[in-house]
């Protein structure tokens, strides 16, 4: 069965990255450009993996892994960011809450990122 | 002027204190009279003798009984007498006299110019008796005003109405550097350094002709004030006028008071806002480029992935690349400097510094051959476990070991040490190097954000300034040392308190 991902990030570029990445790998990705339309396509569909950009317009990372945990209390979920500091207190919140996540600093590689997907999907110890 | 003296004459003959006048005409002074001891008594309240006259034979109270009661008052105690006598001329008398203090003797009838002879050298020894006490008296006032100038802390120095120095204490010749001799008589405008501009220095003349009451401006002026070895110290100046009593300028009294120390904070106090300025410029920065980064690093890896190796393209991919993580190096370097990245969170634990050098030397190791340095290390095994941020602590060592691989490189001695002890509840760490040292112009901004003398490309003018950070984040102080051409040598002190357990260990 196909693994899917999903990329939440306001960062066209980053998307890409992303998409570019994975290119080539047995994973489907999808990539959106909100927490909002994230939490669209978690409600429609389900994913084994899913990827957010901390820092966005509107709704910010940890608000959407908040609703995503709502719908979804197990996907493994990482958040993807140049610069938690003004985050920290609520990052801290949210785990003290029980939400149960990673985090990444960026700027990450493609062999990172796929390392790390591989190693979430995978169970590979590559990384 | 000189004050005219007075003479007290007493006497209860009418005729003889006639005579008494007649003779003392012909001296400067003016004569009082009293024909009983009573009468004299109250003349001494009224004025100042400096010498007395006293007929021994009085009716009532006797010329010896006057002059004790003389001798008994403060006022009086020291007043010369000379005794006259024309009945009793006897030792007894005589030793009485001198038993109250009495200072001659004359019997009458008596020779007018011995009289006078008599009179005139007592005047004479009263007048320089008053001369000596004024001079006893200006004296203690001039050593009181000196101590009080000595013992002043801020530089003191008195002009005359042309601006030379006349006096000054202490605490001037110590902050100017120039002996008490050298620096009398000089201008005081040839202390300032040139630039400065003084309200009060007219300026034809550099004439100091301030009103200190009507012009308060003269009050604590910034000026840089030059010391013999023309070296430029900031002082606060302030400065009044003083005037005899015609209103006549005297002088100008100058004092100046050293604040480099208050300077040296303010400017500490710049540099803190100037970083955390660009901490807060740096944290923001980083989000916006690091997305960037990452796109342009990824979009190139994936160029490269799709690249055959033999196109020619594929090493220009690779440079491309190798420019982009020299970037995200940048962006890095500024979110440790500004202590918003993750890396400052770090845990503290007992790390060993000398394994913490070993990796940095590996991460070297490479130039370090290439350039044939030669790397000394002295680690004291008291100070090597400290308490504290190793992968933190680790960046310094970097930081410090390229400076001084970059400093050695063109050198004919390429040695640097690495020397570890402790100094009471301190770790010191000191990186030595025998490199091409630092500048004394460049010594004030070594630790400036974005200052370097590197070629373009090699340094970011970030090293220092980050390891100052850190250290001093991890509570530590650190500082340097250079001569030009001999090296460099940069000190860190971080608070140390052994490991308990290993000095039970140790104990055991």
């Amino acid at each position: 069965m196909i693994k899917r991902i999903l990329v939440i990030d306001d960062d066209e570029a980053i998307r890409k990255v992303f998409l570019l990445a994975l290119e080539g790998t047995s994973f489907q990705v999808d990539t959106v450009s909100s927490g909002e339309k994230g939490i669209e396509m978690v409600q429609e569909q389900s994913y084994d993996l899913i990827y957010i950009d901390l820092k966005m317009p509107g709704m910010n990372g940890v608000d959407t892994l908040k609703k995503i945990r709502k719908i979804n209390p197990d996907i493994p979920v990482y958040i993807i960011t140049a610069y938690y500091g003004e985050f920290a207190d609520q990052l801290t919140k949210a785990q003290a809450d029980g939400l149960n996540f990673e985090l990444m600093m960026k700027p990450l590689t493609m062999d990172q990122i796929v390392c790390l997907t591989r190693g979430i999907l995978e169970g590979s110890t590559l990384y | 002027m000189k004050n005219q003296q007075n003479i007290l004459i007493v006497d209860d003959k009418e005729q003889n204190l006639f005579a008494l006048e007649r003779i003392l005409q012909r001296v400067d002074a003016q004569i009082i009279r009293a024909t009983c001891g009573n009468d004299a008594l109250t003349a001494s309240l009224n004025h100042e003798f400096a010498l007395a006259i006293l007929d021994v034979q009085m009716p009532g109270m006797d010329g010896y009984e006057l002059a004790e009661l003389f001798r008994s008052d403060e006022k009086t105690r020291h007043l010369p007498i000379i005794f006259l006598t024309a009945v009793y001329s006897d030792e007894y008398h005589v030793f009485k006299g001198y038993e109250a203090g009495a200072v001659d003797f004359l019997t009458k009838p008596f020779q007018s110019e011995i009289l006078l002879a008599k009179v005139r050298i007592f005047l004479q020894l009263e007048d320089q008796h008053q001369r000596l006490k004024k001079i006893i008296d200006l004296e203690k006032t001039k050593n009181h005003l000196e101590n009080i100038l000595l013992s002043m802390s801020d530089v003191v120095l008195v002009l005359s109405r042309d601006g030379v120095i006349q006096t000054i204490n202490e605490a001037a010749l110590s902050l100017l550097g120039y002996p008490r001799g050298q620096i009398m008589g000089l201008p005081f405008c040839d202390l300032l350094a040139t630039d400065e501009v003084f309200p009060w220095i007219i300026s034809e003349k550099k004439e100091f002709a301030l009103n200190y009451m009507e012009n308060p401006t003269y009050h604590n002026i910034e000026a840089n004030i030059l010391t013999k070895h023309k070296e430029a110290i900031p002082v606060l100046i302030s400065g009044s006028d003083f005037h005899d009593k015609d209103n006549l300028l005297l002088g100008t009294v100058i004092v100046a008071r050293d604040i480099r120390e208050r300077k040296a904070l303010e400017q500490q106090r710049i540099m803190t806002e100037k970083i955390t300025a660009l901490g807060m410029l740096a944290g923001g920065m980083a989000h916006e480029l690091n997305n960037p980064l990452m796109g342009i690093n990824g979009f190139i890896e994936y160029c490269l992935k799709h690249t055959p190796k033999e196109d020619k393209r594929h090493e220009i991919l690779e440079d491309a690349g190798k420019e982009t993580r020299r970037c995200m190096d940048l962006v890095k370097n500024l979110l440790t400097f500004s202590h918003t990245e993750p890396l400052s969170d770090e845990q503290c634990q007992w790390v060993d510094i000398e394994t913490l050098f070993d990796r940095v030397l590996r991460l070297l190791a490479y130039r370090i051959e290439k350039d044939n340095v030669l790397v000394i290390k002295q680690i004291s095994v008291d100070s090597n476990t400290i308490y504290t941020q190793g992968n933190s602590l680790q960046q310094v060592f970097l930081n410090f070991m390229t400076n001084a691989l970059d400093a050695v490189s063109n050198n004919a001695e390429k040695k640097i040490c690495f020397t570890v002890d402790r100094i009471q509840d301190n770790v010191r760490i000191v990186i030595s190097d025998t490199g091409t040292g630092i500048l004394p112009e460049h010594m004030d901004r070594i630790f400036d954000p974005f200052f370097t003398t590197k070629p373009v490309g090699k340094g970011t003018g970030l090293g220092l300034c980050v390891s100052k950070s850190i250290v001093e984040s991890l509570g530590g102080k650190m500082c340097c040392e250079s001569m030009p051409g001999k090296g460099t040598k940069f000190e860190v002190l971080l608070p140390g308190r052994k490991n308990e357990k290993l000095k039970q260990e140790g104990d055991k």
